[in-house]
């Protein structure tokens, strides 16, 4: 895996030099997040190529063309993959083709599989981005600007309220039915989700929810952005009659546009006269423009400066995280801090 | 001998369902016990405490400067 520790400067591939008006991004899946991902890179003048089985009214506007098959996004200097997961074998064809590819994939299983793709990214120098969108994605750059305000960095706890399109509410169903993951002590523990119920009070409106540990994607993430922490954790928000179900298929069909949603990242350390520090950071707002702000930030900064082959995550300093949180931010993506005192939780 | 022994026979019938009736109380007790344990266990594991909201402080949006 790529060395988090890295210096971007040091790392940093040869930006792609073409012009604005000539680079092409493809996306793959046009949902409720690629279409917002497709509208903010048009939006920049950037043409893009979309290949979705069912094109929504998201893809048509000047400067997108439809592909028929997401092989022939080989050729684009950036290929974005909004698609539900799993998103494995055609991130191994695009990186085969020589494609650097950004995925907005939260499946726990399927980004396992994914961080082991560092020998074939470097293989064919290419980059890979995992996790780029609200959370893992925002939870992450979030989680390096509040590091760089410790003096040591001990623990990170992320909590997820909110559902992008009706394939990310049924992954969110899933995975609070699925074995969790955390990083405890320095060991990978595996609670069962639905366990660890713990009250957060995220950014208004979305305000306080309880939350439960799943099979979320952002411990192993962080983990590999942030080793030096020895707890990492996450949760995310749930009802009752989603833990009593989250073991059966769903009840009830997802609502097809999404939901208001939030992300809070808790960090906690020592300051540099070794107190005991906990930050706080947040934001709020639709789960899909959430997430497609991110992504298009993300896409655009590897149009502009490059990424060094491998794997790349976004709180790791391999991307610019803080350049990527104020490129977040002017986006729509409006990030808040908790100005009162943590208090002791169960965590 | 015959005489004897048939009297027996119906008693012996009868003993064995009285065994019989036991064991389904016990049966339908066993069950009716398990399903108010699984009852109570599963309103405390969807009740619980939550916790305490912040009493104090609140969230105060901050800008990102872009990095150098």
């Amino acid at each position: 895996m790529s060395d988090s520790t890295t210096n971007a400067s040091d790392t940093t591939k040869a930006p792609n030099m073409k012009t604005p008006g000539s680079q092409i991004v493809g996306v793959v899946g046009c949902g409720v997040t690629g279409s917002r991902v497709v509208a903010h890179l048009v939006e920049r003048q950037i043409q893009v190529a979309v290949h979705d089985p069912r094109p929504g009214l998201g893809v048509r506007r000047q400067g997108v063309v439809l592909v028929d098959s997401p092989d022939d996004l080989g050729v684009c200097d950036v290929v974005v993959l909004c698609q539900p997961a799993p998103h494995l074998e055609l991130v191994e064809r695009l990186l085969t083709r020589g494609a650097p590819v950004v995925s907005i994939g939260d499946d726990l299983d399927d980004l396992r599989a994914l961080l082991a793709l560092e020998s074939a990214a470097l293989r064919h120098e290419v980059a890979l981005v995992l996790g780029v969108g609200m959370a893992p994605g925002l939870s992450g750059l979030l989680a390096r600007s509040l590091a760089l305000q410790l003096h040591t960095l001990d623990e990170l706890h992320v909590a997820i309220h909110g559902t992008a399109g009706p394939s990310c509410a049924r992954q969110h169903h899933n995975a609070l039915g699925d074995t969790a993951l955390g990083w405890h002590d320095g060991e990978w523990i595996e609670p069962p989700g639905g366990s660890g119920r713990d009250l957060v009070w995220f950014p208004d409106p979305v305000a306080a929810h309880d939350c439960y540990r799943a099979a979320l994607g952002d411990p192993l993430l962080l983990h590999h952005a942030f080793p030096q922490a020895t707890r990492i954790a996450a949760r995310v928000s749930a009802t009752r009659r989603d833990r009593l179900t989250a073991r059966m298929p769903m009840l009830s069909p997802p609502h097809a546009s999404g939901s208001i949603g939030s992300v809070r990242v808790e960090a906690r350390g020592a300051d540099i006269e070794g107190g005991r520090v906990a930050v706080i950071a947040g934001a709020a707002g639709h789960t899909g423009e959430l997430a497609a702000a991110v992504c298009a930030a993300a896409v655009l900064q590897i149009l502009d400066r490059g990424l060094a082959p491998g794997v790349h995550t976004p709180g790791g300093q391999s991307l610019d995280g803080l350049d990527l949180l104020h490129h977040a931010t002017v986006l729509g993506v409006r990030v808040q801090e908790f100005t009162g005192v943590a208090r002791a939780t169960s965590w | 001998m015959n005489s004897m022994v048939a009297p027996f026979g119906p008693v012996n019938s009868m003993f064995g369902a009285v065994g019989t009736l036991r064991r389904m109380k016990m049966l339908r007790r066993a069950l009716v016990a398990l399903s108010f344990a699984g009852t109570i266990a599963g309103v405390l594991r969807l009740r619980g405490k939550g916790g305490v909201p912040p009493q104090e402080g609140g969230w105060r949006e901050v800008s990102v400067p872009p990095s150098d």
